[in-house]
């Protein structure tokens, strides 16, 4: 297909173990993408990925085999000169032809052959090193095989690096244009520069690069904004989230009473715990990672609170009554409901309970708390601090995960983050009306989403969003 | 154009329902209520531009236990339409039991026509009425008051226990079913839906009843007569006529027979005998038929019409509705419909020709095989400085990093009369051991006739602040892998130059002499004056900070000259006596530094740069060896320097005018000043070492040592580098000149 012939090409080549591999990750955001190994020779075969922008494949990336003995090739590669007028893509493609190209050189084989054919070659190189002979051999070869170089230093966030060394050497060569690009430790306007590098080298295929450089931007735009929207869910969820304890007449003793209780604790804990880990799951999957279950201590929530301010404001007002209409308005609901029931005990009404429940909308579901809670039962919810423990750890997971790159082969860890005074205080009083509405709560069950539920998420997801990028 | 791959596509394809969109919701559902995480199917849209929403039903149906969902959609509302069915017989009997009821199928009596209008009709049209009202005021009521939840409570809580979309059992089929009812809740009930399917679930309640009320009236007409009548008690008969042509304006627009002013009068009831005042055949019929036409006109039209448009409509926004794909439940699929990065197959194929690589010379025979020799490959310069402390005599074959490197150390190996017994390579424990480290240690090893192969792995401490333990193990597996696969054999130890203790000092010499105790010194002629004279002069410029002052240029030629003393006296011929230099330092200083000069090749002479370091070495030369040099003459040092320098410079400029020109012009940078008195330091080292040797020896030793400019070295690393190449350069240049 014509399509294949005018796709922008890429050769990614460099030294074994210069981070190839890493690079292709972190640019294509796979982290299952071949193979990476601090051992040498891990990639053996060229392996190639097209880069999408809006769904349509905008550029081919090709792994490479690392350059590894470039001093004993370019020595050959001197040797194959026949005649004055030789000049480097014929020495090369002679050497492509040879019989050293299947043999000793043919992993070098392999890598020239993609550098002679792209329409840029990306050198990776670990800052970390000192210029070496060997490498300006590796460029020496690269500058042979005709096309554009743009030498890539990786590893540049290590302490170590040299990349002043490294620019002044390149500087000596001509190759003015570089690109700093950590893969693992991920900066998307390190990222846009080296687009844009490449963009001064490939000017052919500028068009292609643009396309790819915005879609990138809205894309990490967009991760930003779910992953916000995630912890809000997380958040909300978990505020509104109830656990009923049964009422009081069905237990025999306080001993009864006191273990009732620390079930209901326990299922709240465990609902919350699986909450937490779709929730991270999906903030992840917003940044592109997949099926990495992060390190994070089990979420303690042992100060959930029992019982709930029925009377309030907010609850009121949902019920209908009106804030005017007081408590009085309130029991008489509880007790309209107490009569459909025709006094059944709960649990044999709650089949009955559900199908009623749905019928009169939340409106009963606020009804029916009022009488359980007139017949004794209580409810358990998590308390501020679950909340300030989910919302620390799914922020810093979300942060971590900004500036991760897919080549980074270390597990997730997550940790809590200190949030500020009234950061915290903003999204808890933000989180207040959740807490009379258990319908919104998506932790066990799932439903249509109310108007409220998600005006609620995009209020909190925004403040939450100021501080991922901060 | 690539292909987007399926790797797993479900076996069962399936058409997901309809609309698009809500089997990815219930998928999503189903997905987000797992216990434990489900594993996603990596499974790729199969049209890219289409809508979001078909998207994800595409990857939706890949997931597991999507088509038992998609099953579950289906069973759901195939419960909801037998709900309705029923609702609807029994709206039919219903409608057919008023009518019965309201005609009174067993009394003789005359019908009251308006009395049954009312009975029939009336009810349902103030229903009708309450009905637009609530539709157009009661929008938030409705809302509140969710069908949507009632039917999806219901339904999913049949469903539950009857077992709709089987497939697999237990809780996960239970998921199966409340994903699928949560989904269908709010594709077909959910917003401004449930106002619309509420108004066409009443409206076609209605109509069913009206077609079973039509149905028993026609069937109570036709089997019975009734007379048709009306009366009043406070109403003029004037009224009732109007009535009566008011009802009937529409039925007759129609076409429905409708009594005339006539008949109207005939149906009076009269008050006295409570029977008609008369009554024909055509004025029953003519009321029969405003009666059945009044109830299809007033009744069953506007409920048909009314039922098609909320049907509409509910059909129109619910294809119109689309998943919230920005909540979370939504992300796992989400990411499988955009994907950033597609594999493509590539083509990688190399033909062979045939070009046989070129023979290497072979190496001369029958060698005295003796001592240790070592050699740093790619070595980051150890803080030890090289060589590092060995404990015993080695011979030392430099730091190998270019091709340059590996030629000369090869060359010199193999001119060389004695050939180590042991070969220590001394590495970085950075440095891959990758093909080409490989390549270096086997041309080297070749050279030196295979001796045991000792590796030696430094720069522990420092690989150990990047990486983790594993990292470490795996990296020295790695380079026993590489000894081994070379097939020689040999030891791999880690030694740690940067930070030599005690124990590592000794096991660093027991790996170089392979015993614990220290070999023999080793004969090695000239290259054992030049070995010490370079390891000083490298541990000095250590010790500089900056450019060398010329107190410490001073000190690397005493340096030298104390080295060389052994072997020439450590005087170089043709300096001036200490006598001379006091009575006529200038004189005395030209003088040594044409002594110098004269050893020179013409090269060397040409360039400014290395005349005015020849210069310089004759000056201090002659001051190294000057014994104690009185406070005057430290004092005047520089002046002696520059003018050794410009003497030197000047005899340049007489030969190579070019070139000292663009000496003036060169910056007189840290690195370059180091470099000219390294560089000075060595030529010093090479003159007094050869100088019984002859001029021309010397100067063809000189033109091939000291090639190009003089070097730039800002570190102790490259001055390390710089020594150990010359001194290679120096071994095969002293080969050379005793063999020819
Ligand atoms: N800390 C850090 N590690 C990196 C970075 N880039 C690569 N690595 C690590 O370096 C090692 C080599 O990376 P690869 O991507 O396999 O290198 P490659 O160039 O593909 O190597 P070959 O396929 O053998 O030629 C792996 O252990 C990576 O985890 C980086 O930017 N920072
Ligand atoms: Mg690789």
């Amino acid at each position: 297909m014509s399509e294949k012939e005018d796709i922008f090409q890429i050769a990614v080549v460099g030294h074994t173990n210069a981070g190839k591999t890493s690079l292709m990750r972190t640019l294509s955001r796979d982290a299952g993408f071949g193979e990476v190994s601090p051992s040498p020779a891990t990639t053996r075969e060229v392996t190639s990925i097209a880069l999408l922008a809006d769904g349509i494949p905008r550029a081919d990336f090709r792994d490479t085999p690392g350059l590894e003995d470039s001093i004993g090739l370019l020595e050959l590669v001197d040797r194959l000169r026949t005649d004055r007028r030789d000049d480097g893509p014929s020495l090369i493609e002679r050497f492509l032809g040879s019989l050293e190209a299947a043999d000793r050189y043919s992993q070098e084989a392999k890598a020239l052959r993609q550098a002679r054919i792209a329409d840029l070659v990306l050198y990776v190189i670990d800052a970390r090193d000192r210029v070496l002979p060997r490498h300006l051999d590796e460029l020496e070869l690269l500058t042979r095989c005709g096309r554009p170089v743009l030498p890539v230093m990786n590893f540049v966030s290590d302490d170590t690096n040299r990349n002043e060394e490294w620019r002044d050497a390149l500087a000596r060569l001509g190759l003015h244009a570089t690109a700093s690009f950590d893969t693992v430790i991920f900066d998307a306007d390190d990222e846009r520069r080296l687009f844009e590098s490449m963009r001064v080298l490939a000017d052919d295929h500028a068009e292609a690069i643009d396309a790819l450089i915005e879609d990138r931007k809205r894309r990490r735009r967009r991760s930003i904004d779910r992953a916000a929207n995630a912890i809000a869910e997380l958040l909300v969820d978990s505020a509104a989230y109830v656990v009923v304890v049964a009422p009081s007449d069905e237990a025999k003793d306080d001993d009864e009473i006191r273990y009732q209780q620390l079930e209901a604790e326990d299922s709240l804990q465990a609902a919350l715990r699986k909450h937490e880990r779709f929730a991270h799951r999906t903030i992840l999957a917003d940044f592109e990672f997949t099926d990495e279950d992060p390190e994070a201590a089990l979420l303690e929530c042992t100060e959930g609170r029992l019982g709930i301010d029925l009377f309030s404001k907010e609850a009121l007002k949902y019920s209908g009554v009106g804030a005017t209409a007081g408590a009085a308005g309130g029991a008489a609901t509880g007790a309209v409901i107490d009569l459909a029931l025709g006094g059944m005990s709960l649990g044999a009404a709650a089949g009955i309970g559900a199908i009623v429940g749905g019928l009169l909308g939340s409106t009963a579901g606020q009804g029916r708390r009022l009488y359980r809670r007139l017949r004794g039962g209580d409810e358990l919810r998590a308390g501020d601090g679950t909340l300030q423990v989910l919302l620390a750890r799914s922020l810093d997971l979300a942060r971590a995960l900004c500036s991760r790159g897919h080549a980074d082969t270390r597990s997730i860890a997550i940790h809590e983050v200190v949030l500020k005074d009234d950061f915290l205080k903003t999204v808890l009083e933000t989180l207040r009306s959740a807490r009379s509405h258990p319908s919104w709560s998506r932790v066990d069950r799932v439903g249509p989403d109310s108007q409220g539920r998600t005006a609620l998420i995009k209020r909190l997801a925004r403040t939450i969003r100021s501080r991922i990028v901060d | 154009m690539s292909t987007p791959q399926d790797l797993e596509v479900n076996t069962e394809s399936f058409e997901p329902p309809a609309p698009a969109g809500l089997l990815a919701s219930a998928v999503a559902n189903y997905i987000h209520s797992a216990h434990e995480p489900m594993n996603m199917v990596d499974a790729r849209p199969r049209d890219p531009r289409a809508s979001m929403a078909r998207k994800l039903d595409d990857v939706a149906s890949s997931q597991t236990d999507a088509s038992a969902i998609a099953k579950s959609i289906h069973g759901l509302r195939g419960w909801m339409h037998w709900i309705m069915a029923i609702g609807m017989i029994l709206s039919v009997a219903a409608g057919a039991l008023a009518a019965v009821g309201s005609l009174d199928v067993e009394g003789g009596d005359p019908v009251n026509i308006f009395w049954l209008l009312g009975a029939v009709l009336g009810g349902q049209t103030i229903l009708l009425i309450l009905w637009l009202l609530m539709l157009v005021f009661g929008g938030r009521l409705l809302r509140r008051w969710s069908i949507g939840g009632f039917l999806l409570g219901f339904s999913s809580w049949v469903a539950a226990r009857v077992g709709i979309g089987g497939g697999s059992t237990g809780s996960s089929r239970k998921r199966q079913v409340q994903s699928a009812a949560a989904a269908v809740a709010e594709t077909d009930f959910g917003g401004s839906r449930t106002r619309w399917l509420l108004g066409t679930l009443t409206n076609l309640a209605w109509l069913a009843f009206n077609i079973g009320l039509l149905g028993s009236l026609i069937g109570a007409l036709y089997v019975r007569q009734f007379d048709f009548g009306w009366e009043t008690t406070i109403g003029s008969d004037a009224a009732f006529e109007r009535a009566t042509e008011f009802v009937s304006i529409a039925p007759e627009w129609v076409g429905f027979e409708v009594p005339d002013q006539a008949q109207v009068l005939e149906a009076r009831i009269d008050p006295g005998t409570g029977q008609l005042t008369a009554e024909n055949e055509t004025t029953r019929k003519a009321f029969s038929s405003l009666l059945i036409g009044s109830v299809v006109i007033y009744g069953l039209a506007p409920r048909f019409l009314l039922f098609m448009i909320c049907l509409m409509i509910w059909r129109t926004t619910r294809r119109r509705w689309r998943p919230s794909v920005d909540s979370a439940r939504f992300t796992l699929l989400r990411r499988l419909t955009e994907p950033q990065a597609v594999k493509v197959d590539s083509d990688d194929t190399g033909i062979a020709e045939n070009t046989p690589p070129e023979e290497e010379e072979p190496p001369p025979v029958d060698r005295q095989t003796i001592g240790s020799a070592i050699i740093g490959i790619e070595l980051h310069m150890p803080s030890c400085g090289w060589p590092p402390p060995c404990g015993a005599p080695v011979e030392d074959l430099g730091m190998v990093e270019s091709r340059e490197d590996r030629i000369a150390t090869v060359r010199m190996l193999r001119y060389s009369t004695t050939l180590p017994a042991r070969l220590v390579i001394i590495a970085d424990i950075s440095t891959t051991p990758d093909r080409g480290i490989a390549r270096s240690i086997e041309l080297v090893h070749e050279a030196a006739d295979q001796p045991k192969l000792i590796v030696i792995l430094s720069g522990g401490a420092r690989f150990r602040d990047r990486v983790d333990a594993s990292a470490l193990e795996r990296r020295i597996g790695d380079w026993r892998t590489m000894v081994k696969n070379m097939g020689v054999g040999g030891e791999i130890h880690e030694v740690d130059l940067d930070n030599l203790t005690a124990a590592s000092r000794a096991q660093l010499s027991e790996a170089v002499s392979g015993s614990a105790r220290p070999n023999l010194p080793i004969e090695r002629g000239p290259v054992a004056s030049i070995d010490a004279a370079f390891a000083e002069i490298s541990a000095q410029v250590r010790r500089w900070h900056d450019a060398p002052t010329d107190k410490e240029r001073l000190a690397l030629h005493k340096a030298v000259a104390r080295c060389a003393e052994a072997e020439t006296g450590g005087r170089l011929l043709g300096t001036p006596t200490i006598e001379a230099l006091t009575r006529d330092p200038r004189e005395a200083i030209v003088e040594a530094g044409r002594g110098v000069l004269a050893m020179l090749p013409a090269r060397l002479l040409a360039s400014g740069r290395w005349a005015s370091i020849g210069g310089t070495v004759g000056a201090l030369a002659c001051l190294a060896t000057a014994g104690t040099v009185a406070p005057a003459v430290l004092a005047a040092l520089p002046v002696w320097l520059a003018t050794g320098a410009a003497s030197g410079a000047g005899l340049a400029a007489l030969k190579g005018p070019d070139e000292s020109d663009a000496t003036d012009e060169l910056m007189e940078t840290e690195g370059r000043l180091r470099g000219e008195a390294i560089a000075g330091a060595a030529m010093h080292t090479v003159l007094l070492t050869f100088q019984g040797r002859g001029e021309r020896t010397i100067q063809e030793i000189m033109e091939k040592v000291f090639q190009g400019d003089p070097p730039e070295l800002p570190d102790s690393e490259s001055a390390a580098h710089a020594l150990s190449r010359w001194r290679s350069k120096i071994v095969i240049a002293d080969h050379e000149s005793r063999s020819s």
